[in-house]
């Protein structure tokens, strides 16, 4: 503190002014009197001192005197604590914190023997440091403000001030110092809240950065204690010093060495120079335990003195092995740098590896694992063992033995560690979790598992009982089958090639007697393909096939072990047999997978095991296997247990008429074994080396559908089944699905045997060789019985319903419960077979699917009558004395059996052959079949219509039908129908005057019919049973002996429906006979319209020499020659000549210049004057139409 | 010592010692009589009882405001521990909330505060430029960021004061040396002042209170006064003036005013440590005595409160105690 008494020796001219100044001073206080504002305007600088001197107020300095408000000061201190106090309470700044909570730097101490006092920096008069030491009230000039000089003796804004006592803690890390100037990192908020701040620079760390000289708690003045509670912390250097400050948030361990967290090393106690290893509270590594802040070893990373070199192996003892390997870089890669660009040797031992900080993401690898792929251990393996780096000679090839893979996928891996995904051992507890790594299996500090010390101290080439391995590999793979224990039942089978074939080599060139049995097949690095295969793999059909015939091939040493043409077939999909197994399924890699569904020869053979009931190795001899062994890895035995493992579908099979055990016991098979020696399957399918497709067992004839001729292998003359042979007319087996409806489920087949949609109906269509009933899935009973249309092998049932008829004649189907079903209308009625339908369902009343005696599969008595066949098959039943009598034709019906296309009718109806087979070419006649779909009773109904299983609703038992159902083929539609399907230009009628639907709908014809009921057609003729031949006409006639005049008088005649167009007054002579010349229509081309004028007998037969009469101008058919449609379908309108059912317009004239010739047009209106109708609307040239 | 001077330098210095002497003499008679000697007034007030340092857990550092609510109950800022803390209208510890930080409910060298009629705590969170409005159980209601001057000098709010009349909220930016005048709205529809020595103008003023007509009165620290405005911030007048004296101010840093509105100053410096009373116009009334006359000092009075019942508050920052007194008459 400055006292008054050190203000000394003033000038004399000063006491001049003083006594001036006393002299005036009156003068200048009236001044202030008068003028007071002027006193606050100028700053008392006597007051600017003494608001801190508060000694020198006047009243103390001066007069020597107290206030009413303050005692008289006499120490002559020029300001104190307090005072600081009255303004850094908050009033100016507060710094109740920081100066009078906490703790400063020491005062009234002696200094220790560390630091250097310079001369400028004055103790007290007891040699103490004071505030004075570092503080004057009168600091140095500065540009920065007060707040940062703080009133310092000297300049501190690097803390220089500090550095001018603590001479040793500078010097960066040349000295064993924290760098002080260094910018590299940003000073975090955490340090600027306790008070640390960077230098001048931004960011540049100084002495003050860590320490400050006020406001901690610390004793050694740090911002943030490094020692709380007694426990040392990291916080202090993780402030700045992040977990990783190249990787930041990716965790503590990640390119960094682990601190503040638990570990399971041991940690000395002491460094090797006997300093304490400071560590955390529980044990854990700090940056202070490796790290020294202060006093560290010179030219380090300020690492602590006392540790070993390098300070690694004070930890961690067992990597020191490492040494004189060829994992110590000093030795075996000399030049190779690091990720600072530095060699081993300047780098230290474990640096080439490793480095503690800003190190890769795995264990704190020090090479660039940049652009490398894999798991952590193989990235970090491959920083060497790669082309082109310092390892290249020890590389491990696309096919090694996979990493990165759980350990729990092995047995016995416990043994060895497992590592997280960042490369983290996992020793204990957790270890199936962990993955499998290449440091699994290698030691990479250790060179030999057997002798813990360091390497040869040369470069030597490794084998199986070094090289880094954990654990020697002996001659029995003692290395391999310690995580791999289940694979030891290989040993002595016929798969360890010790037994079977001691000479032969692996694609390394070693046999197993050198490497042991798994190495036969195996190889831990640089094999062949896929399971680490130590073979040379042929082309095959999956991996796994190519696995096995790399031995099972010709001129390989399993070709006595060949599996045929004719063999299980592999890459299949298990859920083409329902899939469902207990054996593995293999995906297309070849690996065993639970998404996998694929057979492969390792589906049924474990090559590891040679039977799959007996535990332990094999017999140490060659021997010939049976269904037993083989390496299968289940027995197939007298009940095909393997096989009916996948193919659980088959195994109903058993104890029908098809398990030859039961049936044919001493039918052999073509390995002459008896079913009892093959298994149930045995008798019929051979996993290897069958003799036709589906590894069939038996010899077959070839010719003909393969599918089929597996069945006639048995199903002939002399064979096995010959009770059972198919001859005569039978279901067709050479017609694909499009013949009938186009659907099916069930299954075709190609020539060759193979199943496709595109294929053919063959036995196996309708007959599941494996199955006895279809509605039952169940074995047999054992004993042979003559089957039903619910079992016999069928795919599915024929009763009730005709199901497997019906999958793929669906339309046939609908046939049940009409009255075209026997079952439903004459269920005592027996087919040719002497069965009803009730025996053998529906299908079977008109239909044989083997063996039947006629075409057509028909499976009744067909009459005697003439006609086609489908006329006869209808016969079969509507004729005199059969089921269907009450149905016949009589002669006045719509002729049959005659081709349409002869009077130029196309139609989409059926057309066919004599011999009933369907024929749409120009021969096709027209059948009862044409119009009528035997097996559908209405064809705009579904009543009766239903899929397999449906239960159908049963038609009224013998309804009469009508023209909506009947068993016709078309419903009954305006101007489309049965009838207008032929008759096209009929179909004009509808809507016109001349349906009677439309002007007389209770009108009924000559059968008491309404058009309602029997159509519009049906009004004027009839299909069957007519009373008149000529236009099956359908209505009463008048007696008149022109039958097309009467025609038209069954209507237009007093009393019936039409009396109001009575037009036989004036009408046209109809006696008049022309000449035979047909007349043509001026609009010709157009292929609706009539072309001539047609006239008639008076039979009513058409007649190039006849009589005019009604049709001959009219088309009755037709309202107007232009329009196919009515103009009005809501009302009748009055015709004129334009319409009419005209055959062509009158409104020119046209008609009757068609046959009078144009003179005749003169003559007319030479005599005529115009109509009113023709005033009204005809100009000539000019179109004209009435209405809309 | 300057008369040893005149001995070496001027031989004639007798005479002119002599008229030299009666000019100091006259000239501090004339000086002196201004400012005429009259005898100081004691406020009596009885002491009550004190909230100790240790009366709470951990200790109260330098506490710098205090306020009671409707309900009686004492709040404490207590910046240093970045808390409030509650007592009871007899000193018991109640309850506590508040941490260092910058998010709701937490403060930063907070150095002011007040309650308003509902109980809801206004905080001035200095260092984080920020008025905070907090419920008695700690949670954050509201916030008013102090925008910075127009040279961009953060705000620094070491007191607010609730005009819930005019509904008014006056802050005082005290690093900024002005007032701010907010409406209900927390919109700031004034700005007061600025650095300087004229009327109008501060020095680091401090804290400050209302009168019943809704005049402010701030304390102008380093300007050594304390100035007036009336509710609509202009100014009125100025109370005291430099130095030691009775009704001078030498670090006049708190202020509050009675229920009989008249206007109480603490001197924060150690060595005063008074509270002077004034009237609204400035005349000095007295000084805060006890019950015998003895005029009472403070270590440091850093905020003053007269509660509902007309007792009195102090704040002593430095021994972080809180006293309560109160008036005798």
């Amino acid at each position: 503190m400055y006292s008054i008494e050190k203000m000394s020796n003033r000038k004399f001219s000063l006491y001049y002014q003083f006594f001036l100044f006393l002299f005036f001073i009156p003068f200048i206080q009236t001044i202030f009197v008068v003028f007071p504002a002027f006193g606050q305007m100028v700053p008392n600088s006597a007051k600017e001192c003494a608001i801190c001197h508060f000694r020198w107020l006047d009243q103390f300095y001066h007069e020597g005197r107290g206030t009413d408000l303050v005692e008289y000061q006499k120490e002559r201190v020029a300001a104190s604590e307090m005072i600081c106090y009255s303004c850094h309470n908050g009033i100016l700044v507060d710094s109740r914190e920081r100066f009078w909570a906490k703790r400063g730097h020491r005062v009234n101490m002696k200094p220790s023997e560390k630091v250097v006092i310079p001369e400028e920096m004055p103790l007290d008069e007891k040699g103490e440091i004071t505030c004075g030491t570092c503080h004057t009230a009168h600091g140095v000039a500065d540009e920065l403000r007060y707040q940062q000089t703080i009133y310092l003796r000297f300049c501190n804004r690097n803390s220089e001030i500090c550095m001018k006592c603590h001479v040793g803690k500078q010097g960066g890390i040349k000295t064993g110092n924290h760098p002080i100037g260094v910018s590299t990192l940003p000073i975090p908020t955490r340090i600027q809240d306790n008070y640390g701040r960077a230098g001048i620079k931004k960011d540049a760390v100084i002495c003050e950065t860590c320490h400050t000289v006020h406001g901690t708690t610390d004793k050694n003045l740090l911002v943030i204690p490094n020692k709380t509670d007694d426990a040392y912390t990291a916080l202090l250097c993780e402030s700045c010093h992040t977990a990783n400050p190249s990787i930041q948030g990716q965790g503590i361990g990640i390119g960094t060495h682990p601190v503040d967290d638990q570990h399971q090393l041991k940690l000395p106690s002491h460094w090797k120079d006997g300093s304490p290893m400071i560590t955390g509270q529980k044990g854990e590594v700090l940056c202070i335990t490796c790290h020294s802040p202060h006093n560290a070893r010179e030219d380090t990373s300020i690492l602590v003195k006392g540790a070993q070199k390098p300070i690694c192996i004070d930890c961690h003892k067992k990597e020191k092995y490492v040494i004189n390997t060829e994992h110590d870089l000093t030795l075996s890669a000399p030049a190779e740098l690091d990720l600072s660009s530095k060699v081993g040797l300047q780098t230290g031992l474990c640096s080439a590896c490793h480095r503690p900080h800003n190190a890769e993401k795995y264990r704190l690898w020090s090479r660039p694992l940049s652009g490398l792929k894999g798991d952590a251990g193989s990235q970090m393996c491959a920083s060497c063992h790669q082309s082109r780096l310092c390892a290249q000679k020890k590389l491990i090839g696309r096919y090694s033995h996979p990493v990165n893979e759980k350990m729990s996928k092995v047995q016995g891996g416990q043994k060895f560690p497992s590592y997280t995904d960042q490369g983290q051992i996992i020793k204990q507890g957790a270890i199936e979790q962990g993955k499998i790594m290449c440091a699994t299996c290698h030691n990479p500090h250790q060179w030999d598992p057997q002798k813990k010390k360091s390497g040869p101290g040369q470069l030597t080439e490794g084998d199986a009982s070094n090289s880094f391995l954990r654990m020697a590999n002996d001659d029995n793979s003692s290395f391999c089958l310690a995580c791999h224990e289940s694979k030891k039942a290989v040993l002595k089978t016929d798969h360890d090639l010790r037994i079977s074939a001691q000479e032969e080599k692996n694609s390394l060139g070693r046999t197993c007697h050198q490497e042991g049995p798994c190495s036969a097949c195996h190889v831990v690095h640089n094999a062949q393909g896929g399971k680490l295969w130590a073979r040379f793999l042929p082309q095959a059909q999956d991996p796994i096939s190519s696995y096995c015939e790399s031995c099972h091939r010709e001129k390989s040493c399993s070709q006595k072990k060949l599996v045929g043409i004719n063999t299980h077939p592999v890459v299949v999909n298990i859920d083409a047999v329902g899939g469902k197994t207990t054996l593995p399924l293999f995906n297309e890699r070849g690996k065993v997978s639970s998404q996998g569904k694929l057979v492969t020869c390792a589906t049924c053979h474990n090559v590891h095991d040679w039977k799959p009931d007996k535990e332990g190795m094999g017999y140490g001899k060659n021997v010939e296997g049976d269904g037993q062994s083989s390496f299968l890895r289940i027995a197939n035995d007298y009940n095909s247990t393997l096989c009916l493992d996948c193919h659980s579908n088959k195994a109903c099979v058993g104890k029908t008429d098809h398990d030859l055990r039961f049936i044919l016991s001493n039918e052999k098979n073509i390995m002459e074994q008896t079913p009892a020696k093959s298994g149930l399957c045995g008798a019929c399918h051979l996993p290897h080396n069958g003799a036709s497709i589906l590894m069939f067992a038996k010899e077959i004839n070839y010719g003909g559908d393969v599918a089929n001729l597996l069945c006639t292998s048995c199903h002939k003359e002399k064979g096995c089944a010959e009770k059972k042979i198919i001859s005569g007319n039978t279901h067709p087996m050479d017609k694909g699905i499009k013949e009938a409806d186009g659907k099916t489920s069930l299954p075709l087949y190609m020539p060759d045997g193979t199943k496709k949609e595109e294929g053919k109906v063959a036995c196996a269509s309708c007959h599941s060789a494996h199955q006895w009933s279809s509605t039952n899935s169940a074995k047999g009973t054992g004993k042979n019985r003559e089957g039903t249309a619910n079992d016999s092998f069928l795919r599915l049932s024929m009763l009730p319903e005709p199901v497997l008829c019906e999958n793929c004649h669906t339309e046939e189907a609908q046939v049940v419960k009409t009255d075209h079903d026997m079952g439903k209308m004459f269920s005592e009625e027996k087919n040719i077979q002497n069965t009803t339908v009730k025996e053998s369902g529906v299908c079977s009343a008109c239909h044989l699917v083997h063996n039947a005696p006629e075409d057509n599969m028909w499976a009744r008595e067909l009459p005697a009558v003439a006609g086609s066949l489908i006329t006869r098959e209808c016969a079969s039943c509507h004729y005199q004395g059969k089921v269907g009598e009450k149905k016949l034709i009589a002669p006045f019906s719509h002729p049959t059996d005659i081709p349409p296309m002869d009077k130029e009718i196309a139609t989409n109806l059926p057309l066919y052959t004599f011999s009933g087979a369907i024929d749409q070419s120009a021969d096709g006649l027209l059948t009862c079949n044409t119009c009528h779909n035997p097996h559908q009773w209405s064809p705009a109904e579904s009543a009766s219509k239903g899929n397999s299983g449906e239960v159908r609703v049963s038609l009224e038992k013998n309804p009469e039908g009508d023209i909506h159902n009947s068993f016709l083929r078309l419903p009954e539609k305006k101007r489309k129908n049965l009838c207008t399907d032929c008759h096209k230009n009929k179909q004009y009628i509808c809507n016109s005057e001349h349906d009677l639907a439309f002007v007389a709908i209770e009108e009924k014809n000559i059968q008491g019919k309404t058009i309602e009921e029997s159509g519009v057609c049906s009004g004027c003729h009839l299909v069957h049973n007519g009373p008149f031949k000529n236009l099956l006409w359908a209505r009463q006639l008048p007696a008149e002996k022109d039958f097309m005049l009467a025609t038209c008088l069954s209507c237009h005649h007093e009393g019936k429906c039409a009396e109001k167009k009575l037009a036989f007054l004036g009408i046209h002579p109809s006696s008049f006979v022309y000449t035979g010349k047909v007349t043509q229509f001026r609009r010709m081309g157009n292929n609706d319209f009539q072309t001539y004028f047609p006239l008639y007998d008076k039979k009513g037969n058409k007649s190039l020499i006849g009589f005019v009469t009604c049709p001959t101008c009219h088309n009755v058919h037709q309202w107007d020659p232009e329009s196919k449609v009515y103009p009005d379908e809501e009302k009748n309108i009055e015709g004129d000549p334009r319409n009419s059912f005209l055959r062509n317009s009158g409104a020119d004239f046209s008609i009757c210049l068609d046959c009078h010739g144009f003179e005749a047009i003169l003559r007319y209106k030479n005599y005529h004057v115009p109509s009113e109708w023709q005033k009204k609307y005809w100009k000539p040239g000019q179109k004209v139409k009435i209405g809309r | 010592m300057p008369h040893l001077l005149f001995k070496k330098k001027l031989p004639l210095a007798h005479f002119r010692n002599v008229l030299v002497s009666s000019f100091i003499v006259w000239s501090v008679f004339f000086l002196g009589s201004g400012k005429q000697a009259t005898a100081l007034e004691i406020i009596q007030v009885k002491h009550l009882f004190d909230i100790q340092k240790d009366s709470v857990i951990p200790p109260l550092d330098q506490p710098s405001a205090v306020a009671v609510d409707r309900q009686k109950k004492i709040w404490v800022l207590d910046g240093v521990n970045s808390r409030v803390v509650c007592f009871n209208s007899t000193g018991k510890y109640l309850s506590q909330f508040g941490q260092k930080g910058t998010d709701p409910g937490e403060f930063k060298s907070p150095l002011g505060m007040s309650i308003d009629s509902e109980g809801r705590i206004y905080i001035a969170d200095s260092k984080n430029h920020r008025i905070q409005i907090i419920d008695q159980e700690g949670k954050a209601i509201s916030e008013v960021y102090i925008p910075p001057d127009k040279y961009g000098c953060l705000a620094d709010p070491t007191d607010i004061v609730i005009d819930e009349k005019k509904q008014h909220y006056i802050i005082v930016d005290n690093d900024n040396h002005r007032l701010l005048l907010y409406n209900k709205k927390l919109e700031l529809i004034r700005e007061i002042g600025g650095v300087g020595y004229e009327e109008g103008n501060f020095r680091y003023p401090y804290t400050a209170c209302i009168d019943g007509e809704g005049n402010i009165y701030v304390t102008d620290v380093i300007n050594t006064r304390v100035q007036v405005f009336n509710s609509e911030g202009d100014y009125i007048r100025s109370l005291g003036e430099w130095g030691i004296e009775k009704g001078q101010f030498f670090r006049p840093q708190s202020i509050c005013m009675d229920k009989k509105e008249r206007v109480l100053v603490g001197e924060n410096y150690a060595k005063i440590g008074l509270i002077q009373v004034f009237d609204s116009q400035g005349n000095l009334l007295g000084i805060i005595g006890d019950s015998q006359g003895k005029k009472l000092r403070f270590k440091v009075p850093a905020d003053l409160y007269v509660d509902q019942q007309n007792r009195l508050y102090v704040v002593q920052m430095f021994s972080s105690t809180i006293s309560v007194f109160s008036f005798i008459n």
